[in-house]
């Protein structure tokens, strides 16, 4: 059959290239209204249980409430990772909780500093009163033992910051919720340490990929709900936001090109079943 | 000698550890002293690796046997390592932001208007150029590749070749569409909410096997820890035999 | 602590210490665990130690008996081995035990003289393999053969990392490559580019939501505690081999405890007038305690 001859035909460049130019029919058709009104409507209805979880959560802690958020996430995962980041820092601050924003990576500390100060003037919050910048804390898992211990040892520029809020915080089992977006092994290592041993409350995002490991966590109300890659952040900024179409951010407009391209993945695994029972069928099993 | 004396310290560090877990009290204070000196050496460790590659790039762009690429290579590396870090340095980490009138496109409306708008610049070389301007799109751009090859590999992957590899097919197929609204949109046609099969498939089937696999690497973590700790694994110092 | 202890307040030394336990039950759960595998590791070394075991039966796993196979694919292309440890450092146990596959491949490479490529993420790694490198060509007697820039430190960065090592594949066609360690979302990049540029590959991770990819693009995987147990499956002696029998029967301890704490805790929850029997009810408070709370 000539269809399945021309599907035979298909290398890995032509799968490359669809995806390329689905990537563009996305890109350029994410900021038209109606479209924009669609995929906010199918959003709206299938937020998952996970994200709700967590934010639910975060809207039951009382004001005041000291938090500790955890950016660990580089450049290459920003797309999945801030617009968690900010939707917890805009829920925080409309709550008037405490933040203490600290990284993991070396790469995440200019990332999380710049998006809280961002966020933090929207809701005319000031650093060193509503806020404390922790900047980069060395030492991933050595460092998360130590808060259980000491913050003040482990996060050093909570020392130096003449915050009202820092003066009854002394280990993390003081805090009401540590908030770890990671794009890495650090949410893991917050749970199996700071829950586990001291039972602080920990919630947070990851990314898409990381998602699925989680869900043991979740079930076994060891992580109070999880935002996992763009479609936790895009359920973050309905349930914080509810945003009107034309006032949607990046993280609900980009699930247009992530549908596209799942969509896409779909047609080719077809494709691909289509050639491979037709061989079977006509050859047999030998070749 | 050499070969003892690494193990006898794997030994005591992690004997008193593992003591610190379960008599925090007693074990309290050494084990701070063993938390410092880990980050210490961690951030010794970076000056050691820069070390390397700064030695191993010089060679090679020295060496007459280098290819032409490869020497471009590395002078760019050098030089991209040597100038990164005098910026940070001199202009340090935190951004200068000053307000200046900037021409802007107009998205909002139907036919693109250029505007006058007060804006925010970040005058500090080092993040707004070197961060976000190049090492940002950079990681981006590597990131990114993987939607093509997750493309690639999921066409030669999912194939129904026999009863199993089906039913990871039929999986893969209802998560994949599960987690995007356009599932909801195709199968809400035949009234069928997909993805609350895809969130049953992941928080239940999915998890069920992730916590198998979970349990085992921790059996698995713990025993090979054990051999370190006793000397029995001696691999990383090299065998002796 | 040592001034109470050595004052003889036994009492207050003993409410310290208890006072754990107190606040998180879960500690003494972890300490019987614990406890269990260290007598359980001890006994197994000392029926080894006594000869008291000769062998043991593994089952075959495939990707381990099919190193030999790719380094001789190898040699006889005439390409080099690229060995890849993860991104993770020295403290991560799957660092670790890829360094002792390590160990074995790179004795191949210098009985077989092939050429071995070796890039690391962390610099404590690349100092540790240089050790491993060098003793492996030291005891297959080739250390003329061994260099220094053998294994070498690219960068710290995860996508840098894979940016480089795609490089090094695109431009050396390596014969084999194996990707043994703690890998991120950069397994598929680096998987891929190897599938093209048509090398046998050999992985092994531990990271679960790695292992699809990896299964999708290379020729054979080592999933999970298959990667721990392979220094135990590679090595010849009784002593590294035991350890695999300590693994089983803790898992058999784990297996037999989520079978009756599911069945104590379903049934207590149908008919809980059944707490009325001591047993049971000793057995629910035991199960109950590993509920999270």
């Amino acid at each position: 059959m000539i269809i399945i001859e021309l599907f035979k035909k298909i290398t890995r460049r032509t799968i490359f290239l669809t995806v390329a130019i689905f990537l563009t029919i996305g890109a350029i058709f994410s900021d038209v209204y109606w479209i924009k009104k669609i995929n906010l409507e199918m959003l709206r209805k299938s937020i998952t249980p996970a994200s709700k979880q967590a934010y639910d959560f975060i809207e039951s802690l009382p004001p005041n409430s000291v938090v500790l958020v955890s950016g660990d996430y580089g450049p290459s995962t920003r797309v999945e990772a801030d617009p968690i980041l900010e939707n917890f820092l805009k829920q925080s601050f409309r709550k008037n909780f405490k933040v203490i924003a600290i990284s993991l990576w070396p790469d995440g500390a200019q990332i999380v500093a710049t998006k809280t100060r961002q966020v933090a003037s929207q809701y005319n919050k000031q650093e060193d009163v509503d806020y404390v910048i922790g900047g980069y804390v060395v030492g991933a898992a050595v460092a998360i033992e130590k808060m259980g211990v000491d913050l003040k040892d482990a996060v050093p520029l909570l020392n130096k910051s003449p915050a009202p809020f820092l003066k009854n915080i002394k280990t993390a089992h003081d805090l009401n919720l540590v908030f770890c977006i990671a794009a890495g092994d650090t949410l893991q290592y917050y749970i199996r340490i700071l829950k586990s041993r001291y039972g602080v409350n920990v919630s947070g995002g990851c990314t898409a990929v990381m998602a699925a490991e989680m869900y043991p966590y979740i079930l076994s109300k060891q992580l109070i709900g999880l935002f996992g890659g763009l479609k936790g952040a895009a359920d973050y900024e309905i349930l914080e936001s509810n945003p009107e179409p034309d006032q949607v951010s990046e993280a609900v407009k980009y699930m247009l090109t992530q549908s596209l391209i799942h969509a896409l993945i779909i047609i080719f695994i077809i494709i691909a079943n289509i050639v491979f029972i037709y061989d079977r069928l006509k050859y047999g099993k030998k070749r | 000698m050499k070969r003892e004396l690494p193990l006898f310290i794997t030994a005591i560090t992690g004997l008193v550890i593992i003591f610190n877990y379960f008599l925090p009290e007693v074990t309290g204070q050494i084990t701070e002293i063993i938390r410092k000196w880990v980050i210490v050496i961690s951030s010794f460790a970076i000056i050691l690796g820069i070390l390397n590659l700064l030695i191993i790039s010089l060679r090679k762009t020295v060496e007459p046997i280098t290819h032409i690429d490869d020497r471009i290579a590395n002078i760019v590396l050098i030089l991209s390592l040597i100038i990164t870090i005098i910026i940070g340095m001199v202009y340090k980490v935190d951004p200068n932001y000053t307000s200046e009138f900037k021409l802007v496109l107009d998205k909002s409306s139907v036919i693109p208007l250029i505007n006058f708008e007060v804006q925010k610049v970040d005058n500090n070389v080092f993040t707004s150029v070197i961060f976000y301007s190049i090492y940002n799109p950079l990681s981006a751009a590597m990131f990114s590749l993987l939607a093509f090859f997750i493309a690639s590999a999921s066409y030669r992957a999912f194939r129904a070749r026999n009863m199993e590899a089906t039913l990871l097919l039929l999986a893969a197929s209802i998560v994949i569409l599960g987690r995007v609204p356009i599932g909801d949109y195709l199968f809400g046609l035949i009234g069928l909410k997909i993805s609350v099969v895809s969130e049953y498939i992941t928080a239940v089937i999915n998890a069920a096997a992730q916590r198998a696999i979970l349990i085992a690497v921790g059996i698995g973590t713990i025993i090979i820890s054990l051999k370190l700790l006793f000397g029995i694994e001696k691999s990383h110092i090299g065998k002796s035999e | 602590m040592l001034k109470i202890f050595i004052s003889m307040e036994w009492g207050y030394f003993w409410y310290k210490v208890s006072a754990p336990y107190i606040e998180n039950p879960l500690l003494a759960y972890s300490l019987f665990f614990l406890l269990f595998i260290s007598v359980s590791f001890f006994y197994y070394l000392y029926l080894a130690k006594n000869r008291k075991i000769d062998n043991i039966y593994i089952r075959k796993i495939p990707a381990l008996n099919s190193i030999d196979e790719a380094i001789g694919r190898s040699t006889e292309m005439g390409k080099p081995i690229l060995y890849i440890p993860g991104i993770m450092d020295i403290d991560n146990i799957q660092t670790l035990a890829s360094l002792s596959i390590l160990s074995y491949v790179s004795y191949k490479c210098a009985e077989y003289e092939t050429d071995f490529i070796m890039p690391v993420s962390r610099s404590v790694v690349m100092t540790v393999a240089q050790e491993v490198v060098k003793e492996s060509y030291l005891r297959a007697g080739r250390s003329d053969l061994y260099r220094n820039d053998m294994v070498f430190y690219l960068t710290d960065d995860q996508f840098g990392y894979a940016a480089g090592v795609d490089g090094i594949i695109s431009r050396e066609k390596p014969g084999a490559i194996f990707l043994i360690g703690a890998f991120y979302a950069e397994s598929l990049i680096l998987a891929e580019t190897g599938f093209s540029a048509g090398a046998i590959q050999i992985a092994g991770t531990a990271m679960i939501t790695q292992l699809p990819f990896f299964i999708a693009a290379c020729d054979y995987v080592l999933i999970g505690e298959e990667l721990f147990a392979a220094s135990a499956y590679l090595s010849k002696d009784i002593l590294d081999k035991i350890t695999l029998k300590n693994q089983d029967i803790t898992k058999a301890l784990v297996m037999v405890s989520v079978a009756i704490g599911a069945m104590i805790n379903t049934i207590y929850s149908i008919y809980p007038n059944i707490a009325n029997i001591p047993f049971i009810n000793l057995l629910h408070k035991i199960f109950q305690g590993l509920l999270i709370k």
